[in-house]
């Protein structure tokens, strides 16, 4: 089974991607950047969802630590955020991001095609 | 320094006291689809408490002049709304986020206008809570 890191500060929506992905991937959850550096470390994921807006570290920061880091630098990380204004997400893209999802995540099925693709590729 | 009453919005279309706050049906409707009334009831009571408590900390952020808590606890209150299907009051914590850095008068009407709709919206939820059977 595939693991998926979520690091995302608001709990209702970790709960929201727990409840939508658990049944397909072993899921290791983080409320903020630093705890989820340490935590994907030792869990080894094969795909971050990455929230933008977190406190103690920005998502651009956590992503920036991520490429810094030989053991984690592969892993495809997509942007989850709820800022969906215009040009976020070349923004995003061009920053190092490898995916964007805006929140709210209403359709399971999108999040799990794109969670799907970037495990395939 | 506690001593702020909600103001009265001045677009009333916003958010009204009176009138529960208007939930998109999608967005629960998706979650019962994937997990039943029990995910329905507990995103609710997960997502009503996030809010209570991102409510309490923008208060505290506005009256104490920190402009990035605000925003973090802006966004955070738009992202819970969504999840809800509040679009009403997710239009105005967007405003406060975008607001947030600038700060003055028009963050203390957005603030004014999110705690005046709150009331509104755990209406709303809890009539979406029986029509779940939760």
């Amino acid at each position: 089974m595939n693991r998926i890191a979520v690091v995302e500060d608001n709990p209702d929506n970790r709960l929201l991607i727990l409840a939508f992905l658990e049944d397909q991937y072993e899921i290791s959850a983080y409320p903020d950047g630093p705890e989820a550096l340490a935590g994907m470390r030792s869990t080894r994921p094969d795909l971050v969802l990455l929230d933008i807006s977190l406190p103690l570290m920005p998502g651009e920061e956590v992503l920036r630590a991520i490429r810094a880091d030989a053991a984690l630098r592969h892993l495809p990380v997509i942007a989850v955020t709820a800022h969906a204004m215009p040009g976020d997400r070349e923004h995003l893209l061009a920053i190092g991001f490898d995916d964007y999802l805006a929140k709210p995540i209403v359709d399971h099925r999108l999040l799990y095609q794109i969670v799907e693709r970037w495990l395939a590729g | 320094m506690s001593d702020f009453s909600p103001q009265v919005p001045h677009d009333a279309s916003l958010c009204t006291a009176s009138a529960p706050e208007r939930l998109d049906g999608g967005a629960l409707d998706a979650l019962f689809e994937r997990g039943g009334a029990a995910l329905v009831v507990k995103m609710i009571e997960l997502s009503t408490r996030t809010m209570q408590e991102r409510m309490a900390s923008a208060r505290e952020a506005h009256d104490g002049g920190d402009a990035e808590t605000l925003r973090w606890a802006a966004h955070s209150l738009k992202s819970s709304a969504g999840i809800l299907g509040a679009t009403r009051l997710r239009e105005v914590a967007a405003a406060l986020e975008a607001a947030a850095p600038h700060g003055g008068e028009e963050c203390t009407r957005l603030l004014g206008q999110l705690e005046w709709g709150f009331p509104g919206l755990l209406a709303a939820v809890d009539e979406a809570r029986e029509r779940f059977g939760g």
